[in-house]
């Protein structure tokens, strides 16, 4: 028997007639049936007497095929599957859900999008954001070097929203000299949902890609919990927020370069952006150095991690420090010993070559580690401060200046350099809102 | 005819997929959504939410305090409400269906914005269950245990209010077995009482009636949002009216040539009317226009139900489909809108009109206009072939068109809860099944109920405190108190509302203790509910102590009464058996 035949089972309690599904609990022990009715259920393997093949069920397909024409008048948008399942459906074969991604599968699933632009659709990898690695930041530059080199007006990637954040840092630093929006979109509600804030987020990024004058990488996410904005962020100044809300991107210590309202118009927060400019050429420094290693400070930490990152020779450690720029390395009692040896293991992997950066475990506001001993201490043995930037862009941007340089100075004056907007130098008052 | 009823009921013990209580807070925010039908598992988008989404609206979500992400759709849902899972099975139980071994959770595809998701949560328990009702066996197709839908909100068309969201409903649905307008109340009736067994939520809106009835050569027809037990048999006949007229109109249509759909800006024959409506229609830059009917002089004005004409059936297809306040057709006294002679004669004429043609007549903008008389045309052209499948709404008795019917295709999976096996919630609800209403009513009549009182008191909303009283007093007399007296006191106007359980647990343990005697009752219980003195209080003050045997001869023989003089005089002190007892006439 294959799954999405008619079959009817007969047990000990009755027959059941329906459509057999693969089964999704545990151990395999039931048989799920789709009922006429429309309902599953699952009928336990032991309790079945027989089953009988009634017919094979024929999946019928809502998606038209239909020609996408080409209107000249209208930007070119390539939009660029890099994941996640902002663009996708339940697959009844499997259960699971699965991308669509032909171009008459996207326009019938959204089909506004029609209106908006030509758009151009490939995949490049089908991944949940949380396995994404190195490899791909430097596929998915690629990719979108080589549709830029097409003449597109703008690029939208779809991906998943756990790592989002860190995977648009990667694009910016990558990306150099942008002639064209780089625009990353997400879901926190899967589009086969009717609920789902795919659509919106979508349209949103297509119209700032097609419409406004910006070119760079950016983030478009809803604003808010309703259909009403969406906000396009600065790539490495986001962060996911919020496990599940539509809304859970967040500017961390920066203006959201603009908003898009339901009807399509687009206010920008940001008056200094990089403005669009085809004939501007795009630099591509694609690659990340795989050895670095990314840790949290907290009470009572041990030093063995230290043994841990000398023996296998991570390059550089970025960790997300407490306060202003602090770690545990100062004995005071009897009970703070293990700081001591902290201490003295971190000022020997520095003195054999490594990197240590800190960054704000805090996120909001900037390190400063001149204002405590301990931190004038760590600074004095060599600890780069990442001054404002959040801890996973610093992460992403060390791996990235060590795939390219490996001199503690020159690290350092690179960890220190504006490339993409992750440094900014002024904390505006505004710019921290803490809910009530 | 055949009839199935749907019953759904809301449970008690909190939401079924999150934390919340059921709740009455006002709203302190607000969400605005807009929802699109996605494929179902199938591929196949279904009819009806399709029809919803090409309304395309924007919905107003009113969120209070006591709701959580999950209703707003920002969270995923929580594991099943196991309390409430636990009261549904037992609810399968009481009606002899048969639990599936694994239960999946589907989402079943609602578009018209009552549910933040776009679907509905629900799960099908069991199947092949039975009750026995006046001798006949009426089968019980499912039992399924799902989320009730938001309210429509305060502000109208599109604002819904998310307190009632994801409250659990156990649903039960009959086989199409009924046969009378009688019967389907009946039946509803007996699932009533049974349900009040479980742990459920009582009072107004807990529990809905839907009704699919088909009538022999018409069509199968949803009647939903049924409010009252008192409406099932009218809304059932009404119906059944309603679709034996239409298969008797179609008839008669079908001598008529089918209209074509030939809309006419009509507002120059109406430049100096008097109509008031169609003055202030101009002023608003709107325009009348009218959609010919020739040979359909009379067919408009025919009576499928009480009030409700085959007119007022295009008017609720026109209304829906285009959001126009209504149409006016040539069947209707024209004269009363306002509209002259002359410009009814005028009309005639320019659309070419005889005595046997008619017309339907629309106000408003063009677009929405011609989608509503469309939308009339549409209808009209159907009535030649069938009787539409349909989910219609109550309306007391009668019931206008709501949607499509929907078909099965809305069903797909919820990926976000794992299926559920059966077994160990089957044993935990076999354990603790309450009895059935029929092993009750032999219960209280073998503890003293008569016939009369015990099904008084199985229809009651006092069947769980009877339990508490009649541990502490005379069943009998706990029955008489809260189904008689109560009653009789609430007639004369004492705020009986304020007889809650500690009150009247109160009485009744008074009653055992104090003896006061039950002539006695009244009095007692009218100072309970307007004052907070407790019985024992009220005894003393009132002087309502009873006598005993020695006070009763003494006071006979003092005054020299005979059994009715003194019972004239002390009836509300003494036992009238201890008097006859003790005193001879």
């Amino acid at each position: 028997m294959k799954t999405v035949d008619v079959v009817e089972v007969k047990t000990k309690k009755g027959k059941y007639r329906g459509i057999l599904l693969p089964s999704s609990s545990k151990n395999n022990r039931t048989l799920v049936l789709k009922l006429s009715s429309g309902y599953n259920i699952g009928i336990l393997k032991k309790n079945i007497i027989s089953i009988r093949k009634i017919a094979s069920h024929k999946a019928k397909s809502f998606h038209k095929k239909r020609k996408i024409l080409s209107d000249s008048s209208k930007k070119t948008i390539s939009i660029l599957h890099c994941g996640g399942t902002i663009a996708s459906k339940i697959d009844y074969e499997t259960g699971a859900v699965t991308p669509l991604f032909s171009p008459q599968e996207i326009i019938s699933l959204f089909p506004e999008l029609e209106k908006l632009a030509n758009i151009k659709t490939r995949r490049v990898t089908n991944i949940f954001s949380e396995n994404v690695r190195f490899k791909h930041y430097e596929l998915f530059a690629t990719e979108i070097a080589k549709e830029i080199k097409k003449g597109v007006d703008g690029i939208i990637v779809t991906h998943g929203t756990d790592t989002l954040g860190y995977t648009a840092a990667a694009l910016a630093f990558q990306l150099q000299n942008l002639p064209v929006p780089v625009i990353l979109v997400g879901a926190q509600r899967s589009s086969d949902r009717p609920s789902t804030d795919a659509r919106f987020n979508l349209i949103s990024a297509v119209r700032f890609a097609a419409n406004s004058d910006f070119a760079g990488v950016a983030v478009c996410m809803h604003g808010s919990p309703s259909d009403t904005f969406c906000l396009v962020h600065p790539p490495c100044k986001v962060r996911k927020m919020h496990t599940s809300r539509r809304d859970a991107f967040v500017t961390v210590n920066d203006k959201p370069i603009a908003k898009i309202d339901k009807n399509g118009k687009i206010f920008f927060y940001k008056k200094k952006y990089l403005r669009k400019d085809k004939k501007r050429k795009l630099k591509l420094f694609g690659g990340f150095e795989e050895n670095v290693i990314f840790l949290k400070i907290y009470p009572n930490m041990s030093p063995k991690i230290f043994d841990f990152i000398i023996k296998n020779k991570f390059k550089g450690v970025v960790f997300e420090a407490t306060g202003l720029g602090h770690m545990p390395i100062q004995k005071v009692d009897e009970y703070s010993a293990p700081n001591q040896r902290i201490f003295s293991k971190l000022k020997k992997y520095v003195k054999s070559g490594g990197i240590v950066v800190f960054a704000p475990q805090a996120l909001f506001g900037r390190l400063n580690m001149n204002v405590y001993s301990t931190g004038r201490k760590l600074s004095d043995v060599g600890v780069i401060s990442a001054g404002d930037m959040l801890p996973e862009t610093a992460f992403i941007k060390l791996a990235w200046i060590l795939k390219r340089v490996n001199k503690k100075d020159e690290v350092e004056r690179l960890m220190n350099t504006n490339y993409a907007g992750e440094l900014n130098s002024r904390s505006k008052l505004e710019l921290f809102k803490v809910i009530i | 005819m055949k009839c199935g009823l749907e019953i759904h009921q809301q449970l008690n013990g909190g939401k079924l997929f999150c934390s919340c209580a059921a709740s009455n807070s006002p709203p302190v925010e607000h969400i605005f959504r807009s929802l699109y039908a996605s494929v179902g598992e199938l591929g196949v988008k279904d009819r009806a939410a399709a029809f919803e989404e090409a309304k395309n609206k924007e919905f107003n979500y009113l969120v209070s305090d006591d709701v959580c992400l999950v209703e707003c759709d920002e969270e995923p849902p929580h594991e099943i409400n196991k309390h409430a899972l636990v009261t549904a099975i037992k609810g399968a139980l009481l009606l002899n269906a048969s639990l599936f071994d694994e239960l999946h959770v589907m989402r079943k595809i609602v578009v018209d914005g009552s549910n933040t998701s776009g679907f509905q949560r629900t799960l099908l328990l069991a199947e092949g269950g039975y009750i026995k009702v006046e001798n006949r066996r009426i089968d019980i197709q499912t039992v399924c245990l799902e989320e009730d839908s938001a309210s429509i909100g305060n502000k109208g068309k599109g604002t819904y209010n998310l307190n009632r969201l994801g409250v659990p409903l156990i649903e039960i649905a009959t086989a199409p077995q009924i046969t009378s307008p009688s019967e389907a109340r009946a039946v509803a009736e007996n699932i009533g009482q049974i349900l009040r067994s479980l742990d459920v939520r009582r009072g107004i809106g807990t529990i809905r009636q839907d009704i699919n009835i088909s009538v022999e050569g018409g069509s199968r027809v949803e009647i939903k949002g049924v409010q009252s037990l008192n409406f099932i048999s009218d809304i059932v006949r009404n119906e059944v009216q309603r679709q034996k007229t239409l298969l008797r109109l179609k008839k008669k249509i079908r001598t008529v040539a089918k209209p074509v759909l030939n809309i006419k800006n009509v507002s120059k024959i109406f430049a100096n009317t008097q109509c008031s409506l169609v003055k202030r229609a101009f002023e608003e830059g709107k325009n009348v226009f009218v959609l010919p009917l020739p040979g359909f002089k009379n067919l408009l004005g025919v009576e499928l139900m009480p009030a409700f004409r085959f007119g007022s059936e295009l008017s609720d297809y026109a209304k829906i489909f285009s959001g126009v306040k209504g149409i006016i057709h040539g069947d209707e006294n024209l004269l009363k809108y306002g509209f002259s002679e002359n410009e009814l004669d005028s009309l005639n004429a320019y659309l070419k009109l005889g005595k046997k043609d008619n017309f339907v007549m629309c106000i408003g903008n063009r677009q929405k206009a011609f989608k509503a008389l469309e939308a009339v045309h549409k209808r009209i052209i159907e009535a030649y072939h069938k009787i539409p499948e349909e989910t219609r709404m109550a309306d007391k008795t009668i019931s206008h068109f709501m949607r499509p019917m929907p078909g099965k295709d809305r069903m797909y999976p919820e990926t976000d809860i794992r299926p559920i096996l059966s077994k160990k919630y089957v044993e935990i609800a076999k354990n603790n099944l309450p009895p059935l209403p029929s092993e009750i009513l032999k219960h209280y009549k073998k503890i003293g109920l008569n016939e009369e009182l015990a099904e008084a008191l199985l229809k009651s909303k006092y069947r769980s405190s009877f339990e508490k009283f009649s541990k502490v007093a005379e069943p009998k007399f706990v029955a008489v108190i809260l189904l008689q007296t109560i009653k009789k006191l609430k007639r004369e106007g004492t705020p009986v509302e304020k007889l809650d359980e500690k009150k009247l647990l109160d009485f009744f343990e008074s009653f055992s203790k104090l003896k006061f005697v039950k002539a006695a009752s009244e009095k007692i219980l009218r100072q309970l509910s307007s004052t907070n003195k407790t019985v024992k209080q009220i005894i003393e003050e009132e002087s309502l102590r009873p006598l005993g045997s020695k006070d009763i001869k003494r006071l006979s023989k003092r005054e020299k009464l005979n059994y009715n003089q003194f019972m004239a005089k002390y009836r509300l002190k003494a036992d009238p058996k201890d008097v006859k007892k003790l005193i001879k006439n």
